[in-house]
């Protein structure tokens, strides 16, 4: 079985971290708190993926279970990230395209993607993931002359509950991580630098992004989606508007994340129903229409990420139901 | 399966998926410039200036006779709605990503921004960089004076406003100024339309055409909850020294003949902050400095000028210093942003309440010129 190395499967990770970021919506809550939940989130997710990528594979009944859950936790964060990437759409651009259109296109899109296989979608995910930071940076000049250092500050009535909030919310929006020790552990070289890089770009992105949006938006930077709005004020010579620019990143990395999961999917159906694999990109309909029908009945975020998390927290508990490894 | 289904799947859901408002080209819609906002009875009454390319390459931007700007107005409760009737109105799209400036009218306060924007906020062509500006009057009045031959549109008010603020004669404001500045009160250039004054007025008012008109921003306007302050061009002045920016002040300095102007260039900010028992004291040294040439070593003392230019710009600075601290507790140099930013436990006890919070605070300035 072909590897990716530990740049590569960073790379993917930093997909979902991009598109998450883009998308990411603080509902009050201050930036900078948001920042240190972040921090703390990488350094304790960091610690936690050590011992668990040294886990052995697991066989027999103990590694049916584990593989059952860990593809239906890749159908279900499938799900999650179709219905998100339309519903923040339906947020940002209100009007502009229906949401079953644009899940099902992702879907689609997709499904072709992870047909490529997991290298394929690797080298794919370094050249976005690079290409996203590069404009990032350029977005960071371009919207450096209304940065106001004095505009950051932990003045907030409840900064413990907001901190415990923002933490949750990092720990469940980090569907990477199962993902990634459990499922690809054997698809990936030295999954551990793997990790150690991936938390660190993860956590420097997350950390300069907000104080950049705290820093230039001020009070505006706690209501929606502060990334759109540093876009919309960011402008250089060479760009003007950086809102195409990003859609194109936030959509591209979505995309990748979106095929890493149904390869990861594919890969666990391959153990349980071997032959069947090569239907796995198939497997998209169920959460495309899954996903069309949160939207219809009115998705509610907060309500979706808290399954989330228990369904990733799930998975890595059928991880130690291991038995001899047959592999 | 093969894997070009797909690819077509995909590409034919986009293709069929477009189609929507939003996808007509920028160049088909009605390109706003400025957006005018008055206050009526009633709600308010937006004037839009929007501009025709088919007829660009004309003489004057603004030009009546060829009709290159053109100039539309409606009213209604709210802005939005207001915004909706022009559209309606012009037969076409608006694209508001191109806009320059918002004019506030007489009677309209951006004390609660997000409401008064909430249609820019809205909408994702908006640049929140746009820049925001004030006049006394009606802001209809400005969009659609028809200005002096070679002046200005919509793009021209905004290099008024800018050349306005490096001299230090007036302010820069931009809508992201006015939605993130939280307590602090939102200041903006106030824009006057005023008769120029040529040789040739005799004729015009015998030929009966109207004067030529032009347009100027003298000093600002900060708004804050509860009313408004005028800021004369000297204490604009003040605020440039805490502008970060490269401003420059044009001072009158007296010689042996008559008087002449000096160019004081703005440098950088010395700030800091200490707390003593309950009381924040502020001390800031802006860095000032004058660049030496033939004019100033023939007409000057360098030495003499140097202490007058530090005298005039520290007198101003305290004038600021007691009318806007002492006597109206107007939060214009940021001192809440600090504490907040320095001290939160200080705001947080005083439950966020800005003149609490200011009432604590004492500033100091103590200006530096030199001459280079």
């Amino acid at each position: 079985m072909s590897r990716i190395s530990s740049y590569q499967a960073a790379a993917l990770m930093l997909c979902f971290t991009v598109a998450r970021l883009i998308a990411y919506r603080p509902e009050g809550d201050s930036l900078v708190m948001a920042a240190a939940a972040e921090l703390l989130a990488c350094l304790g997710m960091f610690l936690v993926s050590i011992p668990l990528s040294k886990l052995p594979s697991a066989g027999g009944f103990g590694g049916r279970v584990m593989s059952f859950a860990a593809a239906g936790y890749c159908l279900f964060a499938l799900t999650l990230i179709l219905a998100d990437f339309a519903d923040a759409m339906q947020y940002s651009f209100p009007g502009f395209y229906s949401p079953g259109a644009i899940i099902l296109a992702l879907a689609a899109a997709a499904a072709y993607s992870a047909s490529m296989g997991l290298q394929g979608c690797a080298r794919a995910a370094c050249a976005a993931v690079i290409l996203a930071l590069l404009t990032f940076a350029l977005m960071t000049l371009g919207a450096c002359e209304g940065i106001d250092p004095e505009r950051l500050n932990i003045a907030v009535p409840d900064r413990g509950g907001q901190l415990s909030r923002q933490l949750t919310g990092a720990f469940a929006r980090s569907a990477e991580l199962p993902m990634l020790l459990i499922l690809m552990r054997r698809r990936t070289a030295k999954p551990i630098r793997a990790a150690a890089v991936y938390f660190a770009v993860r956590a420097l992105l997350w950390c300069v992004t907000l104080a950049l949006c705290a820093s230039v938006l001020g009070e505006l930077g706690g209501v929606g989606e502060p990334f759109w709005s540093l876009a919309a004020f960011a402008k250089t010579s060479v760009v003007e508007r950086f809102d195409a620019l990003v859609m194109l990143f936030w959509t591209l990395c979505t995309l990748l994340s979106a095929a890493a999961l149904l390869i990861c999917f594919g890969e666990r159906l391959s153990e349980l129903l071997p032959g069947l694999s090569k239907y796995a990109p198939a497997a998209v309909i169920l959460p495309a229409v899954t996903a069309y029908g949160l939207i219809y009945a009115g998705f509610s975020r907060p309500a979706a990420v808290i399954p989330a998390a228990a369904s990733g927290i799930g998975a890595a508990a059928a991880s130690f139901c291991h038995r001899r490894s047959r592999v | 399966m093969k894997r070009i289904w797909f690819f077509l799947a995909s590409a034919l859901l986009m293709l069929s998926a477009a189609g929507s408002r939003d996808t007509i080209a920028s160049l088909d819609r009605a390109m706003v410039h400025a957006v005018g906002i008055d206050r009526e009875d009633e709600g308010y009454t937006v004037t839009l200036q929007v501009f025709r390319p088919e007829s660009s390459g004309t003489e004057t931007q603004l030009d009546a006779g060829k009709a290159n700007v053109f100039v539309i107005t409606a009213s209604a409760p709210t802005v939005g709605e207001a915004m909706t009737l022009c559209e309606n109105r012009l037969g076409e799209f608006l694209f508001i990503g191109h806009g320059q400036v918002i004019v506030l009218g007489e009677g309209v306060e951006p004390d609660d921004p997000r409401r008064l924007f909430a249609y820019f906020l809205s909408s994702k062509e908006s640049y929140l960089g746009i820049h925001l500006a004030c006049t006394e009057g009606k802001a209809s009045v400005l969009l659609s004076a028809e200005l002096s031959e070679g002046a200005v549109a919509a793009q021209n008010l905004v290099n008024i406003i800018e050349r306005h603020a490096e001299n230090s004669s007036s302010v820069s404001c931009t809508l992201l100024d006015v939605l993130g500045c939280g307590e602090c009160p939102a200041v903006l250039p106030l824009l006057r339309l005023t008769k120029t004054s040529d040789s040739s007025e005799g004729q015009d008012s015998e030929s009966g055409s109207e004067p030529a008109l032009t347009v100027s921003a003298d000093g600002a306007e900060a708004f804050f909850r509860g009313g408004k302050q005028h800021l004369t061009p000297e204490e604009c002045s003040v605020l440039a020294l805490f502008d970060g920016q490269e401003r420059v002040n044009v001072l009158r300095v007296p010689t042996g003949r008559g008087d002449s102007a000096v160019t004081v260039r703005n440098g950088g900010l010395r700030k800091s902050v200490t707390k003593e028992g309950d009381r924040i004291l502020f001390s800031f040294e802006p860095e000032t400095a004058v660049r030496n040439d033939q004019s100033l070593e023939t007409l000057f003392d360098l030495a003499e000028l140097e202490e007058y230019c530090r005298r005039e710009l520290q007198g101003r600075c305290e004038a600021f210093i007691s009318r806007f601290y002492g006597d109206e507790k107007t939060d214009l140099l940021g001192l809440c942003t600090m504490v907040k930013s320095r001290y939160p436990q200080v705001w947080l006890d005083c439950g966020g309440d800005a003149e609490r919070v200011l009432g604590l605070c004492e500033a100091g300035i103590s200006v530096k010129c030199e001459i280079k």
